[in-house]
């Protein structure tokens, strides 16, 4: 267990490692942030200043090296663009979409997971055959598209719940959650269901697959055999077993919610982080690219670490240490 | 008529149901005295007025912070916490300050402060958008509390303007401070019309009336900013009436919000070019080339060439048909009403076969092969933009080849990496804009000869060279007298715009939505202020 937790921090260090080699590379590649942020008042005196100034006139292994040694110090570099310290801005906005992608997975996990043990379990049935129909809508429409829809209907017609932003926030050991609050809460609704939908339709289809799998294997046979209730045969013995590809993929979701959801944070207008990256890019703020980066791949090693402790409990066969049980 | 029994209910149900899903309206929108909600496109970054200048903070900061000299709304000069100003000599600038004005903690101003301000705007580690072009060449003396004296190196007319861009900061509390220290409300304590109450990034500004402001008492006790990136959503805010004034409306909007009962949409030009720049620095030019693809002396050298593409573009079909009203038709720098537009030079119309014939003197009449290269997310519909110029050019037998990409890619190969330490374009679509509310910026930076050492010429990437046109800039930069300066520009504009230096293309149009119970006059520097919002009621 410890040899395999030392084997996984070591695997995440190399992964930082290339990851900040890769971003310093691509932003050099793509351009220099003082083309796009300077005034256009400035003389070229003064465009020389600010580069030197940022230490952008040295060579880029010298800058990556002057990167590293501030890293090790815990300064990721301060943002061009908000004059704060890259991890400090990040940081700030990392609990609005923490909320968000947990109540997004929280719907998803609490819809698809029922209607996909019933469309498995009666695969025949018309209100499975509609369940599997929605589903195929939840795939295949566009989120910023549904996110529109959501706001014309909800928000603009009925005029029922917020358009965007954050509602209200109590702080709770020193930061702000909305969810706390029925304002909050009501503001939280729309963008969740918006992420969860295409999740919803995923762990739906994957616990619906994972049942008709599970159903006529031998155990399940032999528990009927033994006079087990149905209920105790289907959420002890069969949903073990249907959870475990649930799990991998709840797991690379909520990470993937909680980096990327960009558009819906854009369309709700939801201060979080994931438009945070995009306007970094497109002005190459180079310190926050960085950071951002650095804190998904710590996020996703971590996922990966619980994934796969919820593997162990859920299957006794699985070790950590790598090898299987017999 | 009868109302048959079913009827009735049918359309009772009807009418609860319609009742039901109308919209709520919200019940405090926008009363005088009330609260005011801005959507703004972009968010503010900081809270520090000395901080990257860009519009979604400087519409923030104006409501904090006052000027020495203020800008209308067509950026015309007007006093601010400067009473007046004059030319003392050819190098010295003297303002006297208003009295008795106090800081939000109380503390009075006095000229310490500004001395204070106009260090620390050139001094803000790291700023890469700061006020050094503005402030740099200027020393501040204080001659008693309300009277200062501000010595320029050269002869500078345009001191008042170049003033009116930098906050004044309390010396007493923002002396160290780092914009920490603003985004909290520790130091953003200024003389404007607002306090701060709340900056919360990313999610919302919220100011409060400063009663005891010297100026106009703007109609809104409380204003809440709130960032709103999508253009639909935003526009959907404004339906709602969850918003009571937004930014700049999508094109696609434009319409179908003017026909919306209870908004008023409101337009305005803004004091930004978008322009086309042809390369004039080189003999031969990267993408230029003949039809079959070799090697040919640079097109653009020859000014029957410029002249035959400027009048092969359509403008106004340019403005209106992929802009749909969110662009004016440019003939000059800048857009009327600002200093130094010259009423004479006129709006040409498109004319495509002057401009082969011209194509034809100047011995192309077989076309050649150009490329158009501009940024794909800068402007509204720039590639659009784009594609609309590359067609009005084959109409003339250019064989042409667009290219567009993220404007962080486009600026750094548009301003270097090509030969000769040029732009590596030959053909391309920028903008600029003239934040001091006059022409002298476009002419020094983008039309005058680049000329490293006196900082001119720095944003002309094409290397437009006109011995004329530089000397009567040169002229007009010393010129303190306004009337004499602005005849000296605008001959200086209209020589340029002759000899066809570049090809303005159109000055893009600000357009706010609001609810119609209020009123909004538009400004041409893009910023949105609660204080231009009046209450109709």
């Amino acid at each position: 267990m410890l040899a395999s937790l030392l084997h996984r921090v070591f695997q995440a260090a190399l992964i930082l490692v290339a990851m900040t080699v890769i971003v310093f590379i691509g932003v050099n590649v793509i351009g220099n942030p003082v083309d796009i942020l300077i005034s256009p008042q400035a003389d070229q005196a003064e465009r020389a200043r600010i580069i030197a100034e940022l230490g952008l006139d040295q060579p880029l292994w010298r800058q990556y090296l002057a990167f590293v040694s501030n890293a090790l110090q815990g300064d990721l570099g301060t943002s061009y663009i908000f004059n704060q310290p890259a991890l400090e801005v990040i940081l700030q906005r990392l609990p609005a979409t923490l909320e968000l992608a947990v109540f997004a997975m929280l719907i998803a996990i609490l819809l698809g997971i029922p209607l996909g043990l019933y469309a498995g379990l009666r695969p025949e049935s018309p209100i499975s055959r509609t369940i599997m129909a929605g589903s195929i809508l939840g795939f295949s429409l566009p989120t910023f598209w549904v996110g529109m829809l959501l706001i014309m209907v909800f928000a603009v017609q009925l005029g029922w719940l917020p358009n965007g932003g954050r509602g209200e926030t109590v702080t709770v050991l020193g930061t702000q959650w909305s969810f706390l609050t029925v304002n909050g809460l009501t503001h939280l609704f729309l963008p969740a269901l918006n992420l969860a939908l295409f999740k919803t339709s995923l762990i739906l289809r994957l616990t619906r697959a994972g049942v008709r799998e599970v159903m006529p294997q031998n155990y399940i046979r032999l528990a009927r055999a033994k006079g087990l209730s149905n209920r105790r045969i289907i959420f002890v013995h069969a949903l073990k077993n249907v959870l475990i590809p649930v799990v991998t993929v709840v797991g690379l979701e909520f990470g993937s919610v909680i980096a990327f959801s960009v558009v819906t944070e854009t369309i709700f207008a939801w201060p979080g982080m994931g438009k945070l990256i995009i306007d970094s890019i497109n002005v190459l703020d180079r310190p926050i690219i960085v950071a951002y980066l650095m804190i998904i791949v710590v996020l996703f090693v971590v996922i990966n670490l619980v994934v796969d402790v919820a593997y162990t409990l859920l299957d006794p066969r699985v070790r950590l240490d790598g090898t299987k049980g017999a | 008529m009868i109302i048959h029994r079913r009827t009735f209910v049918g359309g009772a149900g009807a009418l609860l149901l319609s009742g039901f899903l109308s919209p709520a309206s919200k019940v405090l929108a926008a009363e005088k005295g009330g609260t005011l909600t801005l959507g703004f496109t972009s968010e503010t970054s900081s809270m520090d007025p000395h901080w990257h200048i860009v519009t979604p903070n400087n519409s923030v900061s104006q409501h904090l912070f006052d000027r020495l000299v203020h800008l209308d709304e067509k950026q015309g000069l007007v006093p601010g916490l400067a009473l007046s100003w004059k030319p003392v000599d050819d190098q010295t600038w003297e303002f006297k300050l208003r009295e008795g004005i106090t800081f939000h903690d109380g503390s009075p101003f006095t000229a310490d402060d500004v001395i204070f301000s106009a260090q620390r705007a050139q001094n803000v580690t790291g700023a890469i958008f700061n006020m050094r072009a503005y402030l740099s060449d200027k020393v501040f003396e204080k001659v008693d509390d309300l009277t200062l004296l501000v010595r320029t190196d050269a002869a500078n007319p345009l001191v008042p303007n170049e003033l009116s861009t930098t906050a004044i900061l309390s010396k007493a509390v923002a002396e160290g401070a780092a914009s920490a220290d603003f985004n909290s409300g520790k130091a953003a304590i200024g003389t404007g019309p607002y306090k701060y109450v709340e900056y919360t990034p990313g999610a919302q500004v919220v100011l409060e009336r400063n009663d005891a402001y010297w100026g106009d008492k703007p109609d809104w006790k409380r204003v809440v900013i709130k960032p709103l990136p999508a253009g639909g959503a935003r526009v959907a805010a404004l339906q709602s009436r969850n918003i009571d004034v937004i930014d700049n409306i999508p094109p696609a909007d434009v319409a179908h919000l003017e026909g919306t009962a209870g908004l008023n949409l409101v337009k305005d030009v803004a004091n930004r070019m978008v322009f086309l720049s042809m390369d004039q620095g080189r003999k031969v030019s990267p993408f230029v080339r003949a039809k079959d693809g070799s090697e040919i002396a640079n097109v653009f050298l020859d000014r029957r060439v410029r002249q035959a593409i400027d009048l092969a573009i359509d403008k106004k079909a340019v403005a209106t048909h992929i802009l749909a009203g969110n662009g004016a038709a440019a003939s000059q720098f800048v857009p009327e009403g600002i200093f130094g537009h010259n009423p004479d030079i006129p709006l040409k119309d498109a004319d495509p076969e002057k401009a082969q014939s011209l194509l034809a003197e100047a011995g192309l009449a077989d076309g050649f092969q150009l490329t158009i290269h501009g940024p794909n997310d800068r402007f509204i519909r720039d590639s659009a933009v784009v594609q609309a110029i590359a067609q009005m050019l084959t109409r003339i037998g250019i064989t042409m080849q667009v290219d567009t990409m993220p404007g962080n890619v486009f600026y750094k190969r548009a301003s270097s990496g090509g030969p000769e330490d040029g732009s590596e374009f030959s053909f391309f679509l920028v903008g600029y804009s003239a934040a001091t509310g006059e022409v002298s910026g476009a002419l020094r930076n983008v039309v005058h000869s680049v000329d490293k050492d006196r900082g001119l010429g720095s944003n002309n990437r094409t290397r437009y060279s006109n011995a004329d046109v530089d000397a009567l800039i040169e002229e007009g930069m010393r010129t303190i007298d306004d009337a004499k300066r602005l005849e000296i520009f605008q001959s200086a504009c209209a020589m340029a715009i002759e000899d066809v230096a570049y090809i303005p293309l159109y000055y893009p149009v600000s357009v706010w939505g609001l609810q119609d119970s209020m009123t909004f006059a538009g400004r041409s520097d893009e910023r949105t202020l609660a204080m231009d919002f009046h209450s109709a009621r």
